[in-house]
């Protein structure tokens, strides 16, 4: 293996379309207008020495190495900050320029170690060499070669001594990341860079590394390059912690990671990155990492080591006798987000083949599954509409339930720097998330809503574009169903939809929903991005729709500078989703009751697919403590901790005889499981991630796997061993087969994607080179359907007992659960959950910042310690979920989205009261009755809610209960339940499904 | 009857305040009108009666001397020991050629009936009733060059800016006066503040543009309350603000203050700082005229620039390039400083000789020492000997010796001067002031200084001559503005002009 090294030709390409044609050492070159004279000629391989320019940055004209002279022209001017201009005559060489680079490297030499800790890291030495200079004639009298090292950052070093004031660093900061953490101290010969006076952790750093990136020397270093020595071989993959899915170098030296650097080529980042992808990849050799199977007979036994045969064998033996016992149906399995493609393929291929039936579901269920439903019922297909570089051409972003800086902070580097030129920022969210006012940054409405009023929200917006004027006619004409949207256009005019009805509810002034509304809709180019703040809700779907119906009444699908954007979670959201991971789908979200689809898969994998959807994770949960359910197999997903409703996931688990954890580390479910297959690290992978943007990236192997096998290996030892015999030869041919049974894939191919780098889905014959952008002559589906959109607020309310609203979120060191995050050097900034109150709760309960407090909810409670702070508004408290001990699932209840079943993790009923001990207390509350058959009739009464506003709503339940429902929940409603508990709609419902029966 | 006593920070140095209050407390029913300096500082604190034939001087006036001047009947022209005569009959001052200066010293600064009175606004009002090409043309054609210190031509300048699209522009008014020995900025925003904003009114005008900042240093506190007092009485008059003097034009001023660095008086530096931003250059292009303040097209000229334009307005082009010689055009307000017996503002049209700068205006030094040496143009200007004292003070003559106007300052020593100090504090001030973005200027000055050093001490003379040689052309070739590329100019001069100071033995 060999490095890998991206050229660096010192200015940004220019996106002119004009050409010039000019001049450089009596060649003639054209490049695009606005080029650099700088790129000009690196591009056309003639050598210009640099320092402190690099592509990535503006020109800055500081080292000046750079300078050329140009016929007709005085001076020496930097080419770097020198455009091209036609028919000009440019000379890199000559004896002057000779002579003012020998004496600015001798400058530099002059304050430059003379062996740097780095090597050839470090440029200067290299380019003195260039220009032919290697010592210095000065005396040196004053030098930094004395400057103390800041070691303060656990993952780089700021060495002063080996600065050489270039600012790439400073500039880096600003014009890529956008945080303005570094600075120039002092003038003149004391001009140095600083953290703005203070340590690097003490500072407003955030480890992005795009400063380390930047720097030309040794000063701004990863310390693994000091400890671990310079890297001998380099390969290309894919970050895998969030769904911004930034491409890596993955620098090695033998077996170990030496550093990993953010590939400029990289479609989703363009070299930038953010701390955890670029820094916190330890936990992958942590020392917590599992790397033999084991297995035990009882969850209270102690775990075995045993061959990866007798494990397979075991969970083998143990789910085919629950099959025998209680039917095909009896166990399932969970996919995981955070692995390839090709993992996650074949463990539902698994389920569906080898188990027998379709309950196979996705840790996904519990972050984006609305999105999926939502854009899929008014575009038709389930993915956001553009990729990332599209933000660049927005006038006004709308930015609803997300919090990009700290969950999707390289994408939040490119809005930021969207905003700083000129883009306005809308932002729906209940905290005062740091976008709302940043260095750079003030958004021009902040609608601070109450927790699961998005929906109120959504169309008092709509109202106002309806009602004044503001529909893109043109658009909606052109473009969407118009049955569809006269039907919308009556009901979001209803006065009950307007901004001033649902002011109460929302808490959101009408007027300033007013105000934003026309910001948006007069916008050239408006988009929206939304997170979890909008999936985790009791209607999430609801709300997505509600964000799509308004990208169509406003006419902003099908451009760039558009569109309608979910940041996804996991790094392979979109992936596992694509994957036909969900129990009503198969891959490429073809509904498994469909005949054609399911031969397909038939004919390829030599059976009969059941043609009824499967069991959602909740259903799983439901139906294991009833019995019904007893075997599962659960990949990369730790449910104990991240689902919600903790008492209920525990009393789950622990009713099943058959637990199949697959993980690098034993985690909160592992407590409960049976068979611990140890996973791999995405280091050790060879498949694909999706990213948010659809862009099918390569995730290649750096190391060996350190348990010996791939993971798509077990998964098919275990299919095998249940009696289906799977096996591929490697992730290629997997992918061949996803590319083989699936239209959107068809194009797509390990050796494709090595040429292009990334390919964003669909590809296929007709988008060979894949589909940046979605919609643009037409809908996925034909035309844009507008959907009706009522708002039902969430039966989970502030009451007398819990009168305040908890909601939840992530901090940027900290990722999800904390199972990676939290075996990395990260901690140093996030090492507990916290309770974020607002000032006036807090002393309303005589709660002091810092102290302890119980948060408890009509289903458990957990201590944390408590914040103050005006980030959250009266009546809501908000926490993470990065710590086991935390507990925030404990609280969280099992209410959820009423078409896809997402948990409502964002909305809590709670009380706060101070609290004397320290973490820990978590309550087991005792789950009694007939979990499933509560869950059935409230699951019905909110779907039914929900389609209320429409034409025939019987019908409507009808069909989705039997799109997304197993048939034996559909038939415990029928039978099992109590009409008097049903609303009316599922009353007549049920009679529907019966007669089709 | 009115009193003039000197609200000028250089007569206040001196006691002016002292003066006024002794005169307004023993003569109280007398009009003391606090004026500007007329620029004779060796009179200051520099008293004029008014009289049916024009003002009678006393100075330089302690406040001593107030008692005895009362005794002397000063108020009807009495005899005394400190009396001038008439001023206008003072050869110093009546010698002079003042345009830009013309009513410095003369009006009270903050009347604006006053300033009408003496000539002002006639220049606004013409060009308010031109074509903004017309306006353009005119100062093109008096040959006005920036007084700051590059000569760039006035009327190019702001051609380029007219030119551009933009909807918003700006002026901005550089009254960073850093260069050691020199004040004439200061003592015009003293003395006849409303002519700067007269001129910067016409320069919007003519490009299009609606707001001026004027970037004055921390170091002139009365310079600053002087001119926001005059911008608010323009504001108060119709002048400055959505209507200017009833037309549909708009135009206001802001005043930014700088925070002790030279280098913003470089344009780009400046306009980092009027950001609020660090004052570090930028690479042009892009020209401020093209891409200036918040990226916007912006003029940017210093404050006798933008002060002399009414006086053109008014009286025409031809009247002002009648003065001067070649490519210098009009007047220059010459400022004598540094060792020397009558220092003060000489305004005269290019083409005087320094010798006549220095030793018929200045009178020598203040030590009576011999002249030996005189840096013309700020720290960065070149050090001439004697021998070049025939130079004309013009921009071409004094670049073809070696040297450079820079803002009209001239700074005399006497034979006590070390050069080779002198050229090492050329380098230690480049070093204190260089905004650290650029190589050379950056580490090069500090090097230069160092190396200087080694020479002045003996150690390996030529070979440290010669680096030091190199590196001023690294310095002058690769800096990336005239801060380091100028430092080099006094090193050199020096070397070149006084080289029996660098010979590694102390004189």
């Amino acid at each position: 293996m060999t490095m890998i090294f991206e050229s660096d030709f010192g200015t940004p390409a220019s996106h002119s379309t004009d050409e010039v044609i000019l001049e450089i050492d009596g060649r003639s070159i054209t490049v695009p207008a606005e080029t650099s004279i700088m790129r000009a000629a690196l591009e056309a391989g003639i050598d210009i020495p640099k320092l402190c320019s690099t592509d990535r940055l503006k020109a800055f004209g500081s080292c000046r190495l750079c300078v050329i002279e140009v016929d007709g022209r005085n001076g020496t001017p930097s080419s770097c900050t020198t455009p091209v201009t036609q028919g000009m005559k440019v000379s890199t060489q000559s004896e002057r320029l000779d002579r003012i680079r020998k004496g600015v490297m001798e400058l530099y030499l002059s304050d430059h170690p003379e062996h740097c800790a780095t090597g050839d890291e470090c440029e200067v030495h290299g380019v003195a060499r260039k220009v032919g200079v290697t010592s210095s004639r000065y005396a040196s009298v004053d030098t930094h070669l004395g400057l103390k090292k800041d070691e303060s950052n656990p993952y780089f070093t700021f060495d002063s001594t080996e600065c050489i004031v270039c600012n790439r660093c400073v500039r880096a900061c600003d014009e890529v990341q956008g945080t303005f953490a570094l600075t120039i101290e002092n003038r003149g010969f004391e001009a140095r860079v600083s953290s703005s006076g203070t340590s690097f952790i003490e500072s407003e750093c955030v480890s992005c590394g795009a400063c380390v990136q930047a720097c030309p020397t040794g000063a701004l270093t990863e310390k693994t390059l000091l400890t671990i020595g310079s890297p001998t071989s380099s390969v290309i993959t894919t970050c895998a912690y969030c769904g911004v899915g930034c491409s890596f170098k993955a620098e090695m030296r033998g077996e170990e990671v030496v550093r990993m650097v953010p590939l400029k080529a990289g479609g989703a980042n363009e070299g930038h990155s953010c701390v955890k992808g670029r820094f916190a990849y330890g936990y992958a050799t942590h020392s917590d990492r599992i790397t033999k199977p084991m297995i035990r007979n009882a969850i209270t036994d102690p775990w075995r080591e045993v061959s990866w045969s007798e494990a397979i064998f075991f969970a083998a033996d143990g789910l085919k006798r629950i099959q025998s016992e209680s039917g095909v149906n009896a166990i399932g399995g969970i996919t995981s987000s955070r692995c390839t493609n090709e993992e996650v393929f074949v463990v539902q291929k698994m389920v569906r083949a080898a188990f027998g039936n379709n309950n196979v579901d996705t840790c996904a269920r519990v972050c984006h599954s609305p999105t999926g439903y939502g854009l899929g019922q008014v575009f038709g297909t389930s993915a956001g509409t553009q990729d990332f570089e599209s933000v660049e051409h927005s006038d006004v972003i709308m930015l609803i339930g997300a919090n990009p800086t700290a969950a999707h902070p390289v994408f939040a580097s490119r809005m930021k720097q969207a905003i700083r030129r000129g883009a306005q920022l809308i932002v729906i969210d209940p905290r005062v998330i740091p976008l709302v006012r940043t260095p750079g940054v003030v958004a021009a409405h902040h609608l601070q809503l109450m927790p699961g009023t998005n929906v109120a929200v959504i169309n008092a917006l709509a109202h106002v574009i309806a009602t004044d004027g503001l529909i893109s006619r043109e658009f909606v004409e052109a473009r969407c169903d118009a049955q569809s949207f006269k039907e919308w256009e009556d009901f979001i005019s209803l006065p009950e939809n307007s901004p001033e009805a649902l002011e109460e509810s929302s808490r959101v002034p009408a007027a300033q929903i007013r105000a934003a509304a026309h910001l948006f809709a007069s916008a050239k180019n408006g988009s929206i991005y939304y997170g979890l703040g909008v999936t985790e809700h009791s209607q999430g779907s609801t709300m997505v729709m509600g964000i799509a119906n308004l990208a169509m009444a406003t006419g902003n699908i099908g451009r760039k500078g558009v569109g309608v954007n979910p940041l996804r979670g996991q790094n392979n959201v979109q992936g596992s989703c694509d994957m036909g991971s969900f129990p009503h789908e198969l891959s490429g979200y073809r509904h498994i009751s469909n005949p054609d689809t399911r031969k397909i898969f038939n004919d390829a994998w030599g059976i009969e697919l059941q043609s009824e959807p499967g069991m959602r994770i909740p259903n799983m949960f439901d139906a294991a403590i009833v019995g019904e359910y007893r075997g599962l197999y659960v990949q990369g997903e730790d449910i104990a901790q991240s689902d919600p409703n903790t008492s209920h996931v525990h009393a789950a688990l622990r009713a099943m005889e058959m637990v199949i954890v697959q993980d690098l580390f034993l985690n909160e479910t592992s407590k409960f499981a049976h068979v611990f297959l140890p996973g791999t690290s995405f280091l050790e992978k060879d498949g694909t991630f999706t990213n948010a943007e659809r862009r099918i990236n390569r995730v290649r192997p750096v190391m060996k796997s350190k348990t010996g096998k791939s993971e798509f290996e077990v998964t098919c030892d275990l299919a095998t061993a249940m009696g289906y015999p799977m096996s591929y030869e490697n992730g290629a041919a997997i992918m061949d087969e996803i590319a083989a049974t699936t239209p959107t894939f068809a194009g797509v191919s390990f050796a494709k994607l090595d040429e292009c780098g990334s390919i964003q889905w669909p590809c296929n014959e007709a988008m060979p080179e894949g589909t940046p952008m979605m919609h643009v002559e037409k809908f996925v589906r034909g035309e844009g359907r507008f959907m009706k959109t009522p708002y039902v607020p969430t039966d989970e309310k502030a009451t007398r007992k819990y009168p305040l609203l908890l909601t939840t979120g992530r901090v940027l060191s900290q990722y999800n659960v904390g199972a990676q995050t939290r075996r990395t050097s990260n901690n140093i900034w996030h090492t507990e959950d916290i309770l974020d109150v607002h000032e006036s709760d807090a002393e309303l309960r005589g709660i002091a910042d810092g102290s302890w407090v119980k948060l408890s909810s009509r289903v458990g409670e957990t201590i944390l310690k408590a914040r103050i702070t005006e980030e959250v508004p009266a009546g809501v408290v908000y926490t993470t979920f990065h710590f086991p001990e935390s507990g925030a699932n404990v609280i969280t209840t099992d209410f959820s989205d009423w078409a896809t079943n997402c948990p409502e993790y964002k909305v809590t009923a709670v009380e706060i009261a101070p609290s004397i001990k320290g973490p820990g207390a978590m309550i087991e509350t005792h789950i009694g009755g007939d979990p499933q058959l509560n869950s059935i009739v409230r699951m019905a009464n909110q779907i039914a809610a929900n389609f209320l506003a429409t034409d025939a709503p019987e019908i409507k339940v009808a069909h989705h209960i039997e799109q997304f429902w197993t048939p034996v929940m559909i038939e415990r409603l029928q039978n099992d339940v109590d009409h008097s508990l049903l609303s009316p709609v599922v009353v007549r419902a049920i009679q529907i499904t019966s007669v089709a029966n | 009857m009115r009193l003039f006593i000197p609200g000028d920070s250089a007569a206040i140095s001196v006691g002016a305040d002292e003066v006024a209050a002794a005169f307004a407390e023993l003569l109280p029913d007398i009009e003391i009108v606090r004026n500007g300096s007329r620029g004779a500082l060796w009179l200051e604190t520099l008293v004029e009666v008014e009289s049916p034939t024009g003002r009678i001087a006393y100075g330089p006036v302690g406040p001593e001397d107030v008692l005895s001047l009362i005794a002397a009947d000063f108020l009807q022209g009495g005899a005394h020991p400190l009396s001038l005569g008439k001023s206008d009959e003072i050869t110093w001052l009546a010698s002079q050629d003042r345009v830009t200066f013309a009513r410095v010293g003369i009006i009270d600064p903050l009347s604006l009936d006053d300033y009408r009175a003496h000539g002002g606004l006639i220049g606004l009002h013409k060009a308010l009733m031109l074509e903004k090409d017309s306006i353009i043309d005119e100062v093109a054609e008096s040959g006005l060059r920036g007084r700051g210190g590059a000569g760039f031509p006035a009327g190019i300048k702001w051609r380029a800016v007219s030119q551009t699209t933009s909807v918003e522009k700006y002026i901005c008014c550089n009254a960073d006066e850093g260069d050691s020995g020199t004040f004439a900025d200061r003592m015009l925003i003293e003395g006849d503040p409303f002519t700067l904003i007269e001129g910067m009114t016409i320069a919007a005008i003519a490009v299009g543009a609606t707001q001026g900042y004027v970037y004055i240093r921390s170091e002139y506190p009365y310079a600053i309350s002087t001119l926001q007092k005059a911008i608010d009485i323009a504001r108060n008059s119709d002048w400055l603000g959505n209507r200017v003097l009833g037309t549909p034009h708009s135009f206001d001023i802001q005043i930014r203050v700088g925070a002790g660095s030279y280098v913003c008086g470089e344009e780009t530096a400046m306009l980092e700082s009027i950001e609020g931003k660090r004052g570090v250059v930028r690479s042009k292009p892009p020209f401020p005229a093209i891409e200036g303040l918040f990226g916007l097209p912006t003029v940017i000229n210093n404050v006798l620039t933008l002060s002399t334009v009414p006086m053109i307005l008014a009286q025409g082009a031809d009247f002002y390039k009648a003065r001067g010689v070649g490519r210098s055009m009009g007047t220059q307000v010459f400022q004598l400083a540094g060792n020397i017996a009558r220092g003060g503002i000489v305004e005269c049209a290019f083409g005087i000789s320094l010798d006549e700068l220095v030793n018929t205006y200045g009178g020598g030094t203040l030590t009576g020492r011999p002249v030996r040496a005189v840096q013309i143009g700020g720290p960065l200007g070149a050090y001439f000997s004697t021998a070049q004292f025939e130079t004309s003070m013009d921009y071409e003559s004094l670049i073809a010796a070696g040297g450079m106007l820079g803002h009209g300052g001239i700074v005399v020593f006497d034979d006590t001067v070390d050069l080779a100090m002198q050229a090492k504090f050329a380098m230690e001030f480049c070093a204190l002031e260089s905004c650290g973005k650029c190589t050379p200027c950056r580490i090069g000055s500090t090097r230069g200084a160092e190396t200087i050093d080694l020479i002045i001490k003996g150690v390996s003379v030529d070979e440290n001559k010669k680096l030091l040689l190199d590196l001023c052309e690294v310095m002058t070739d690769g800096s990336l503005c005239a801060m380091g590329g100028l430092t080099p100019l006094p090193v050199k001069s020096a070397m070149i002009n006084f080289p029996s100071d660098f010979n590694g033995a102390r004189r």
